[in-house]
């Protein structure tokens, strides 16, 4: 049993104690369900807290897997986006091909305006 | 001209042999599917989770209902609710990366190559093809690079997901124990309190109309308490989604070791099956 568990079955168990002394309208017992109030007040706080930090280091002691995880994760992320990238070149290169084409066709056929689009259009694939 | 023709041919063969043959077993339209089911879960699991925080808010409410001098800010219990949530981030980012990986929604169209086509014919370096021959060129030239890229993602996804599922397996096994023992010993807390605010003010009620108000007052309590069952009882359903997940990735960890083809979407139609109803019953126990 860990300690905020051990904490929340003591502060359970004075629960009855307390109700008997409120059922008690004499001042020594009013008095007593006070002080009962606070102590299982008390035995709560430090029941959360102590839970809060029981969390905190079982996160802790499973820092290894967060860290391999979150590396192979960039890991995964990396990789698509240089296939996402590379998806995009051949895109381009087939783009470029093409202009290059339009262009050889335009300039056998001496059509100067086609010509110059196609041009354009392979600067534009080549990123200039 | 025919030794041309067959050396194509040849060529072909052996490149769609070569494509069709490597890490086959990883089912790229599988995987991405699981990664968007884990992927809509996360506020599910965040509810949970930040619960953590918010149970210890209201539990010190009921504290100072029953006491004014009572005091906590709950920072501790925030810092661990924040904790437990980017742990189960770190969960659901590695399976969206995955699904990122099998290729997610891109669609590359096709590469632009039927207007490449439709250039090489009017350039006359190849014959003009008519619309039926130029989709099916098209189609044939974008299914051949679709499947390299397929392949380099398959094969990333075969080297990730073997080497992470030990660790995987092992983070989760801990957020299960978080939200079976830590989240319980909150919920407990916040119970108590319940009971430290109601019982006394019931047990104190004297004969006649105070005892009939401490009926409405025990009502509340027990709908109170109905709250905190009802955010226990979704404990169960994040177990058993992580428990999902966790298994799902094992089986797809070892179907790759083993090279058993086709088995990943079998493996993951199973698991969308079971997954659904926890999550919408996490959703539903916080909304």
């Amino acid at each position: 049993m860990n300690l905020a568990r051990a904490l929340n079955a003591i502060a359970g168990n004075l629960i009855p104690l307390l109700n008997s002394a409120s059922a008690d309208p004499s001042p020594e017992s009013q008095a007593n369900a006070a002080s009962l109030t606070r102590v299982i007040n008390a035995l709560l706080t430090d029941a959360m807290q102590a839970n809060a930090l029981d969390v905190e280091q079982k996160l802790a002691a499973a820092a290894d897997a967060l860290q391999r995880l979150t590396a192979f994760t960039t890991q995964a992320d990396a990789a698509s986006q240089r296939l996402a990238k590379q998806q995009s070149n051949v895109t381009r290169f087939v783009s470029l091909a093409t202009n290059v084409g339009k262009l050889i066709v335009a300039a056998a056929s001496g059509n100067v305006v086609a010509a110059g689009t196609a041009i354009g259009s392979a600067c534009g694939d080549l990123g200039i | 001209m025919r030794f041309g023709r067959l050396c194509v041919s040849l060529f072909v063969l052996v490149a769609v042999a070569l494509l069709t043959g490597c890490r086959q077993n990883v089912d790229l339209e599988a995987l991405a599917a699981l990664s968007k089911s884990v992927g809509d879960s996360q506020a599910a699991f965040a509810s949970l989770s930040e619960d953590f925080h918010q149970s210890c808010v209201r539990t010190v409410g009921w504290q100072r209902a029953a006491d004014p001098n009572t005091f906590s800010d709950c920072a501790e219990e925030a810092r661990a609710a924040r904790q437990w949530t980017s742990a189960d981030s770190v969960v659901t980012a590695y399976i969206a990366s995955l699904g990122a990986l099998a290729g997610g929604a891109s669609d590359p169209g096709d590469y632009g190559i039927s207007d490449f086509f439709q250039t090489l014919g009017n350039a006359g370096v190849t014959k003009t093809f008519k619309a039926d021959q130029l989709k099916a060129a098209t189609g044939f030239t974008k299914s051949l690079i679709d499947n390299f890229f397929k392949v380099k993602r398959r094969e990333e996804l075969a080297t990730v997901i073997p080497a992470v599922d030990a660790s995987l397996n092992g983070l989760i096994a801990t957020l299960k124990e978080v939200a079976r023992t830590n989240y319980v010993n909150q919920l407990t807390s916040e119970r108590t309190a319940v009971k430290l605010f109601f019982e006394p003010n019931i047990a104190r009620a004297k004969p006649g109309l105070e005892t009939l108000y401490a009926f409405t007052f025990r009502e509340t309590e027990r709908e109170e308490q109905a709250k905190i069952d009802d955010k226990q009882a979704a404990i169960a359903n994040y177990i058993a989604a992580l428990d999902q997940i966790s298994a799902t990735h094992h089986k797809i960890a070892e179907a790759i070791k083993n090279n058993r083809t086709a088995d990943v979407a079998g493996i993951i139609r199973g698991y969308a099956a079971e997954y659904g109803p926890d999550i919408r019953a996490l959703q539903k126990a916080f909304k």
